[in-house]
């Protein structure tokens, strides 16, 4: 089935049953949100999952190793009354149990050793595994959590070129990128997808703009969100950017796309559009383990098996915020 | 209207680099091995980045520049106002190479709040004029200027750590 005749099938008028009202009603959400909760993940789990995006997800940071040892860190921040505990999916995350005053006035931060990131965030560029020497682009930087953790890992010995159309975001990305310490990037207001074609990139990082169905955790008002055509016309926007990732990756070059959303429109089915359309292209799994797979059938569509190597963050398994990250290999394998 | 791009530095910003850097009793190279101003049109002040050889090679793929390298600072009138990222760069040779301000821990806190500091109790180390601040183990703080009134020797802050807060991001 061609794509419009795909998109015809995913985006169509959802039918609701009584019981996926009831539960919209029960929960104070978009019945349309609840409709997909259900349609990927049955009645019980998405009970589950609405459950657990009524507790606020925990304030976490990254610790930043480049400027400090993480050890010293945690000990200066423990003299001060904070109380962490080291988060199991992120090797410089931490989660705040206990904060005498907010995590994001402390001298420590102002000097640069932490930034404050939700852990799927961080693990997104965990995912990209970038190295030193490779020119890296990041899509949509502001206001520079994976930017300034792109340069963290790479010991500020990567090129990044990090790009966002938002002025006042990029006042954000600048000063944190300043605050941590980094030199290795240029920052550009653009739209991504109008950068020039000409200059290609070792790996892209396009965490694209979302419904944010994902953070509900962290912004409850998101529940009266994500109506179907509000979800088509984001996931349009997401799969343009992904083409135009496309188009800047050097051969042999990786792609991590991301999207703070569980919604399946916005992820797994962004993926089986650029696959039906490329035939350069394919998803690697990532090395971390304990990540749920990639959804491959969605409202009776199957979807190229390849999108099973994506991965998911769900807030009833992982704790964390829902999230969608798949890493692409562009090859004429 | 053309947009914001990076540049080679005019004579005249070299000069105001130099003068800024013998002040402090160093050469232009140990601020900067590869300054470029912002030509921002309509700008009041022209911001100063030392841009890395890898990353200058690139600037030409782009139409517009926002940021890049290092901050130094930026020139208004002929002055040099340093920026926080030059202090960390500069913070690793006070004691050895160039004379710093070092504040005490009640310094520090008073000093991030924006607020003038004073005394034994808060100053460690002392210099007249614009310096880099530090704290009891050497992190860098900002820039203050050493001044002296009446035999009292105050700090003053001139560009803090807690401007990141303060300016909200």
């Amino acid at each position: 089935m061609g794509s419009v005749n795909l998109d015809n099938v995913i985006f169509s008028e959802y039918t609701f049953s009584k019981e996926i009202l009831d539960l919209a009603l029960r929960y104070g959400y978009e019945p349309d949100i609840m409709y997909r909760y259900v349609e990927i993940l049955g009645f019980e789990g998405a009970e589950m999952l609405v459950n657990s995006n009524n507790t606020p997800l925990p304030e976490t940071f990254r610790c930043n190793d480049y400027l400090i040892d993480c050890n010293v860190l945690v000990k200066r921040l423990e003299s001060k009354g904070f109380k962490l505990e080291k988060l199991q999916l992120a090797p410089h995350g931490f989660r705040v149990l206990y904060e005498p005053i907010p995590i994001g006035a402390t001298h420590e931060y102002l000097l640069g050793y932490y930034y404050i990131q939700d852990p799927g965030s961080m693990l997104v560029v965990y995912i990209l595994e970038p190295e030193p020497g490779e020119l890296i682009l990041d899509m949509a930087a502001a206001p520079g959590g994976k930017a300034t953790q792109i340069l963290q890992l790479t010991r500020d010995k990567a090129r990044l070129v990090a790009v966002d159309i938002s002025r006042r975001r990029l006042r954000a990305l600048r000063s944190h990128m300043q605050r941590m310490g980094f030199t290795n990037y240029l920052i550009v207001k653009a739209n991504s997808r109008m950068l020039p074609e000409d200059l290609k990139y070792d790996r892209v990082l396009l965490d694209a703009p979302s419904s944010g169905e994902g953070i509900i955790r962290k912004d409850p008002k998101r529940k009266m969100r994500g109506r179907r055509e509000d979800i088509k016309r984001i996931h349009e926007l997401q799969y343009s950017l992904l083409m135009k990732a496309y188009r800047l990756t050097r051969e042999d070059g990786v792609i991590v796309y991301a999207a703070c959303s569980t919604a399946v429109e916005e992820g797994e089915y962004v993926i089986n559009k650029l696959l039906e359309s490329t035939s350069n292209i394919y998803v690697e799994k990532p090395k971390i383990e304990g990540l749920s797979s990639g959804i491959t059938s969605y409202r009776g569509v199957e979807f190229n098996s390849e999108v099973s190597k994506c991965s998911r963050l769900w807030p009833h398994i992982h704790g964390t915020e829902g999230f969608f990250i798949c890493r692409l290999r562009v090859s004429r394998r | 209207m053309s947009k914001p791009r990076l540049r080679e530095l005019r004579d005249e910003e070299y000069r105001v680099l130099e003068e800024f850097a013998e002040k402090l009793g160093l050469k232009l190279s140990d601020i900067a091995s590869n300054p470029m101003a912002l030509e921002v049109p309509r700008a009041k002040y022209i911001d100063l980045f030392d841009v890395p050889a890898e990353i200058h090679l690139i600037l030409r793929y782009f139409d517009t520049h926002y940021s890049a390298g290092l901050y130094i600072g930026y020139i208004e009138g002929n002055m040099l106002k340093p920026g926080l990222q030059l202090a960390r760069k500069l913070a690793v040779k006070c004691s050895r190479e160039i004379k710093c301000i070092k504040l005490t821990w009640s310094g520090e806190k008073k000093f991030l709040y924006g607020r003038i500091v004073r005394g034994e109790e808060d100053i460690i180390e002392w210099v007249e004029g614009l310096r880099v601040v530090i704290n009891p183990l050497g992190e860098p703080l900002g820039w203050g200027e050493g001044i002296e009134k009446a035999n009292i020797k105050i700090v003053k802050p001139v560009r803090d750590l807690g401007w990141y807060l303060r300016r909200g991001g």
